[in-house]
């Protein structure tokens, strides 16, 4: 079914990846460019991080990439193979958990395989699910509704969720953008450990450039009008990444470098 | 540590502001709603005593307690009354179970298919404008002067709530548990039932509680239009025997029994809600 794929090729391409809207406005109708010519290749057990302003077309990226949203242009491709819609191989998730308030933790993980391959399934993969709820630290909540969780905890059930299907690319839209700063770092720490322990190939979209730096092997800086990736950055930081990396020199000059192409026109302005 | 700051200073500020508080405040809910009633129940029988008006008109507070006792009475030896009350009670369970069926079917059409939402939709509305009693002869005259036209009435009368808050349900999903469930593939059917009705419900049963009421509406209307042996026939004929106090007692057993209906309701409701907080 697959073709084979050649040693060393991507997990993901994304090649020339254009999204433009036609937006009529006063009789006259102008092209609004969410995202235009992006291109990367991501390889396996990569984690890259898209940052850049609201509206720089992140979001639209990570969508297009999804299937939610199809592109007007280019090809995306996983494993060599063009992807047009929401792809089994890929999990996903958002800002906020979305965990179903109806159902116990352990039901809302056991979501994906339940829609996908029938109850059945989801019954023979509680074990799985009960793994990944203890490494989540979220064992003793199995059977707790999400009402009961934490802001912190419910994002933890979601990384379960997204994880349970045993994806080969993760997508993430801002996972903890909603979540205080304390649980963020937290969250940052146990997310990039989960991803080295499996070894999994991730994107992260945030506009936190910290979180960006913390978490990617290379940070994708977007800017918006028309949305593009203007600068590839590797981040050459040990793993695992620990919370005092933060402080150090290196980490701030990533962060001072991504900045500074973030807010590069602004420099003058920022400074006084 | 000073003896202060043992003492949360939220809890002092708590404190405080409960000082302030007027008489009324401070009086539980009970005593208050006990004393207003028995001011209204002082003033009615001062008005009844006073002004002259005749107890045929308006009965004293004691008449009516008397014709209650007696409806009571009757109700509980297995009387006329009692028979009235079953034969509402059936009217209301079916009108009521009927409204139940088409609004969630209805609502279902029209919160899940365009074709509903577009084509269907506009004679919902169309049929809510009227005024729904004024169907009520038509129903005797289409279903006959047995429970059947009650039962229609009911259900005429209270599909509407259930009807458009199970379509505003299905709308309000969460925008992003939808592109959760399409980021899943889930198929039309896996999002209306494990995603959409569930997180319908809440709106549901709003409806259906209004429709609990309605149906009670329904049926008496139904009785007044087109006889039989129920409630509201009762009450029409001891109106027009100028028996106000028996019109009263009976009244209060309708509204006990669209209170039934509703805590059944809010029982299904506590069951199936149960994680909203």
């Amino acid at each position: 079914m697959h073709a084979p794929r050649p040693d060393g090729a991507p997990i993901l391409r994304l090649t020339n990846v254009n999204k433009h809207y036609r937006r009529a406005r006063q009789g006259q109708s102008d092209i609004i460019h969410a995202a235009k010519d992006v291109s990367f290749d991501l390889e396996r057990g990569q984690l890259a991080s898209l940052v850049g302003a609201s509206g720089c077309g992140k979001s639209t990226v990570l969508k297009m990439i999804a299937g939610l949203i199809p592109a007007t242009g280019g090809e995306i491709q996983l494993k060599g193979d063009k992807l047009t819609g929401p792809n089994e191989q890929i999990g996903i998730m958002f800002q906020q958990p979305t965990l179903l308030p109806w159902r116990s933790v352990l039901e809302n993980v056991l979501l994906p395989i339940e829609i996908r391959e029938g109850r059945g399934a989801a019954k023979a993969a509680r074990d799985r699910a009960m793994q990944l709820l203890q490494m989540a630290g979220l064992a003793e909540f199995a059977h707790a509704v999400p009402g009961e969780l934490s802001g912190g905890m419910a994002q933890r059930a979601a990384i379960c969720r997204m994880l349970v299907t045993q994806p080969e690319l993760l997508l993430l839209d801002e996972p903890f953008g909603a979540l205080d700063e304390f649980t963020r770092e937290q969250m940052n720490v146990e997310f990039e450990r989960i991803c080295r322990s499996r070894e999994a190939t991730a994107i992260i979209v945030t506009h936190s450039i910290q979180e960006a730096v913390f978490l990617a092997d290379a940070v994708f800086v977007m800017s918006p009008r028309p949305g593009r990736i203007v600068k590839r950055i590797e981040i050459d930081l040990p793993r695992p990444r620990t919370s005092d990396m933060i402080t150090s020199t290196r980490f701030n000059e990533y962060v001072r470098e991504i900045h500074d192409l973030l807010f590069g026109g602004e420099k003058e302005a920022a400074h006084v | 540590m000073s003896e202060t700051q043992s003492v949360d200073p939220e809890t002092l500020i708590a404190l405080a502001e409960n000082e302030r508080k007027t008489l009324v405040e401070r009086t539980p809910q009970w005593l208050l709603v006990l004393l207003f009633g028995a001011a209204i129940v002082g003033v009615w029988q001062g008005a009844v005593s006073y002004s002259g008006i005749s107890e045929l008109v308006l009965p004293g507070p004691y008449q009516v307690l008397q014709d209650l006792i007696f409806t009571l009475k009757n109700l509980f030896s297995g009387g006329y009354v009692a028979h009235a009350t079953w034969i509402t009670l059936v009217e209301v369970v079916f009108g009521f179970a009927l409204a139940s069926a088409i609004g969630l079917t209805l609502g279902m059409i029209i919160g899940a298919t365009a074709f509903g939402r577009k084509a269907i939709m506009p004679y919902v509305v169309a049929i809510n404008t009227m005024p729904k009693v004024a169907f009520a002869p038509l129903f005797v005259a289409w279903f006959g002067f047995g429970i059947e036209s009650k039962i229609m009435m009911a259900a005429f009368i209270s599909f509407f709530p259930v009807t458009i808050n199970t379509a505003a349900g299905l709308a309000a999903t969460d925008s992003s548990m939808a592109m959760l469930f399409r980021s899943l593939e889930a198929n039309r059917w896996q999002t209306l039932i494990k995603l959409q009705m569930p997180f319908a419900t809440p709106y549901i049963f709003a409806g259906l509680k209004l429709a609990a009421v309605w149906s009670v509406i329904g049926v008496v209307v139904g009785e007044y239009m087109g006889g039989g042996e129920g409630l509201g026939e009762l009450v029409r004929v001891a109106a027009s025997q100028l028996r106000v106090g028996r019109v009263f007692a009976q009244i209060l057993l309708l509204s006990l029994m669209g209170l039934s209906v509703f805590g059944f309701v809010t029982m299904l409701e506590r069951y199936f809600v149960r994680w909203k907080k």
